[in-house]
C-alpha cells in the first residue's frame, strides 16, 4: 500500500519534473518539487538524467533546406478554392430550391393554373377542367339551367352563338334598345334568354370580350345590310359552324395574328366544349340564324366601352371568318402534350444538383 | 502579414523565408525524411497562402508550423497505411559539423551517433508527444506557442512533454555511453 502510494507520488513528481526543469511551474509546485527533491535521491537522478536529455536534444542540428518554398503564380487567396467551392455551394442551394420549388409544384398542380397555354401542362387542365370552368367563367350560369333548358346553354357558350346573350348583356344598357329588342325576337327562348344575359352581365363581363370579335363581323354585316343579305350571313354562320373543324385546323396550321390576344384568357377554351355537348346542340340549330344576329349587337355596341386590348385590334381587320378562329383554336388543340417537359426540368435540376455538390466536395477536398 | 493578406506575393514570400527552416525542421523531425519534410513544408506554405484571410492574428510562428505539424501527421497516417522503406537514411545528412579545430573527429562521431540515437527515439514517440517534443526542446518554442500550433492547453502541452521526455530519457538510458561521452563534450 505504501509502495503503491510512493509510485504514485514519483508519478506526479517526476511530471512537475518536467516543467520544473523550463521554470513552468508555479511557486507551491517549485516548493513542493524541492522539497520532495531534498528527500528522494531516485528523483534527483532522474532530474538530472532528464535535463542531460533536453541538453542533448536542444544542440541537435539544424536541417538546412535544400530548395526554397517561395510562393509563385498562385491564385488569389479570396478568389482561390474557396470561393469555387462557395460558389458552387450557393449554386446547387440555388438548384435544390428551384428543384423543391417545381417538385411542390407539380405535386400540387399549381403549375397547372399558373402556367401560360404554352406549357404542358395545359391539355391535361383542358380536358380534366370543363366541369369547372363554366362555374368558373360565368357565374351567371349556375341560375340559368334552373329557369329554362335553353339558356343554359347561350351562357355556357359565349363564344358561338350562345355568347349573343352574354356578350349582349354588356351592350344592352349602353347601346341602343333596338339591340336588344333584336336579340329578344331572335332567340328561341325570349325570356330566359333576358335574364341570364342580365345576370351575364352583372356577374361578369369577362366573357363578353373573346366572343366580341365574332358576333361584330356577323353584328355589322347584318344589322347595315338588308335581309336578303342577313340569310347570306346566317348561312356563312351555319357555315362557320359547320366548318369549325376545318377553321380550327386551320387555326392549329397558322393562327391569325389577332389571336394571340384572346387565347390567354380561358374562357375560349372551355366554353365551346360545354356547348359541343348533347343538351345544346338543338339550340345551335335554330340559333343559327340568330347567332349571327344577337351576337352581333352587343359586341358592336361592346367594343367602345368594356373592351380591353383584343377588340379594338380584331375589329377593324377581321373579317367574318377570322374572327371565329380563335374561338375554336385552343378547343381543337389537337396535340396534347403529355407533361414530360417538367419532368424532364425535374431530372436535369437533380442531375445538376448532383454534379454541383460533387464538384464542390471535390475541390474543398483537394484544398485540404 | 497585412501586405501578404491583401495578396502582396513579396510580402508573403518574405514571410516564407523567415519560417520556412523552422517549418522544414519540425517536419524533418518529425517524419525523419527530409524529402517528405520539403513536401510538407511547401504544402505548408501554399495552404497558409491560401487561408491567409482566416489568420486573425495572433502568433505567426505557432500557425505555421501548426499547419506544418498536421500535414506531417497526414503523412504519417498515409505512412501506417503504406509503409515504406527505411526513413532515418533521409536524416543522417544534417551531422553534426564541428568548428575547426575545436572537436575532434572521432567526438564529432560521437556526437553524431548520439543525434541519430535521439532522432530513433523520437520516432518512437506518439505523434502528440512528438509535436510537443520537437516544438519545445527542439524548436525552442515556449509552452504557450506549442500549445497554440497544437490547439490544446498548456496543461496538456506539459503532460505530453512530460513523457516525451521520459521516453526519450530512457532510450537514451541504455545508451549511456553515448550520453556520458556527450556530457563530457558538452561540459
Amino acid at each position: 500500500m505504501l509502495g503503491f502510494l510512493d509510485r504514485f507520488r514519483h508519478g506526479k513528481m517526476r511530471e512537475l519534473l518536467s516543467s520544473y526543469i523550463d521554470g513552468e511551474v508555479s511557486d507551491s509546485e517549485r516548493r513542493r518539487v524541492e522539497r520532495h527533491l531534498a528527500e528522494c535521491e531516485d528523483c534527483r537522478q532522474e532530474l538530472e538524467s532528464l535535463r542531460l536529455t533536453v541538453s542533448a536534444l536542444r544542440q541537435l542540428p539544424e536541417i538546412q533546406a535544400t530548395r526554397s518554398f517561395s510562393v509563385s503564380e498562385m491564385p488569389d487567396p479570396v478568389s482561390g478554392g474557396i470561393g469555387w467551392v462557395l460558389g458552387l455551394r450557393l449554386a446547387a442551394s440555388a438548384a435544390a430550391v428551384v428543384l423543391v420549388g417545381i417538385i411542390f409544384a407539380d405535386v400540387t398542380g399549381l403549375v397547372v393554373q399558373s402556367d401560360l397555354p404554352g406549357l404542358a401542362m395545359q391539355p391535361e387542365m383542358a380536358d380534366s377542367e370543363p366541369t369547372e370552368q363554366p362555374a368558373a367563367a360565368a357565374p351567371a350560369m349556375a341560375p340559368a339551367p334552373a329557369m329554362a333548358p335553353a339558356p343554359p346553354a347561350q351562357p355556357a357558350a359565349p363564344a358561338r352563338p350562345a355568347p349573343a346573350p352574354a356578350a349582349a348583356a354588356p351592350a344592352a344598357p349602353a347601346a341602343a334598345p333596338v339591340q336588344v329588342v333584336q336579340v329578344q325576337s331572335a332567340e328561341p327562348a325570349p325570356a330566359p334568354t333576358a335574364v341570364p344575359a342580365e345576370m351575364a352581365m352583372k356577374s361578369e363581363p369577362e366573357p363578353t370580350s373573346p366572343p366580341a370579335p365574332e358576333p361584330m363581323m356577323a353584328d355589322e354585316s347584318q344589322i347595315q345590310e338588308s335581309p336578303a343579305q342577313e340569310v347570306a350571313v346566317a348561312d356563312m354562320a351555319v357555315a362557320a359552324t359547320s366548318s369549325q373543324e376545318s377553321l380550327a385546323e386551320k387555326a392549329v396550321e397558322a393562327p391569325p395574328t389577332s389571336t394571340p390576344t384572346m387565347l390567354p384568357s380561358p374562357t375560349p377554351t372551355n366554353t365551346p366544349e360545354p356547348t359541343l355537348t348533347p343538351t345544346h346542340t338543338p339550340t345551335l340549330v335554330p340559333t343559327s340564324t340568330p347567332t349571327s344576329t344577337p351576337t352581333a349587337t352587343p359586341t358592336f355596341t361592346a367594343t367602345p366601352t368594356p373592351e380591353p386590348s383584343p377588340s379594338p385590334t380584331t375589329t377593324p381587320t377581321a373579317t367574318p371568318p377570322r374572327p371565329i378562329v380563335p374561338d375554336f383554336e385552343p378547343e381543337d388543340d389537337p396535340t396534347p402534350r403529355p407533361a414530360l417537359p417538367l419532368l424532364q426540368l425535374e431530372i436535369a435540376l437533380g442531375m445538376l444538383l448532383i454534379v454541383l455538390i460533387g464538384a464542390a466536395f471535390w475541390i474543398s477536398r483537394r484544398d485540404r | 502579414m497585412c501586405q501578404a493578406q491583401r495578396g502582396d506575393l513579396c510580402a508573403f514570400n518574405r514571410i516564407v523565408a523567415r519560417y520556412q527552416s523552422q517549418v522544414v525542421n519540425l517536419a524533418a523531425r518529425m517524419l525523419g525524411s527530409r524529402t517528405q519534410a520539403e513536401d510538407v513544408a511547401q504544402d505548408t506554405f501554399i495552404s497558409a497562402y491560401r487561408s491567409l484571410n482566416r489568420f486573425r492574428g495572433g502568433n505567426l510562428r505557432s500557425w505555421l508550423l501548426r499547419i506544418a505539424a498536421n500535414g506531417s501527421r497526414d503523412v504519417l497516417r498515409r505512412r501506417q497505411r503504406r509503409p515504406e522503406s527505411s526513413l532515418e537514411e533521409s536524416l543522417e545528412n544534417p551531422t553534426f559539423q564541428p568548428v575547426s579545430g575545436e572537436v575532434s573527429p572521432e567526438e564529432a562521431a560521437q556526437r553524431n551517433e548520439l543525434n541519430r540515437e535521439l532522432q530513433r527515439a523520437i520516432l518512437t514517440l506518439a505523434v502528440d508527444q512528438r509535436t510537443a517534443l520537437v516544438l519545445i526542446d527542439v524548436q525552442g518554442l515556449s509552452y504557450s506557442e506549442a500549445a497554440e500550433a497544437m490547439s490544446v492547453s498548456i496543461g496538456t502541452v506539459k503532460s505530453r512533454l512530460s513523457r516525451a521526455r521520459s521516453r526519450v530519457r530512457a532510450a537514451l538510458m541504455e545508451r549511456r555511453e553515448l550520453l556520458g561521452d556527450w556530457m563530457r563534450l558538452d561540459e
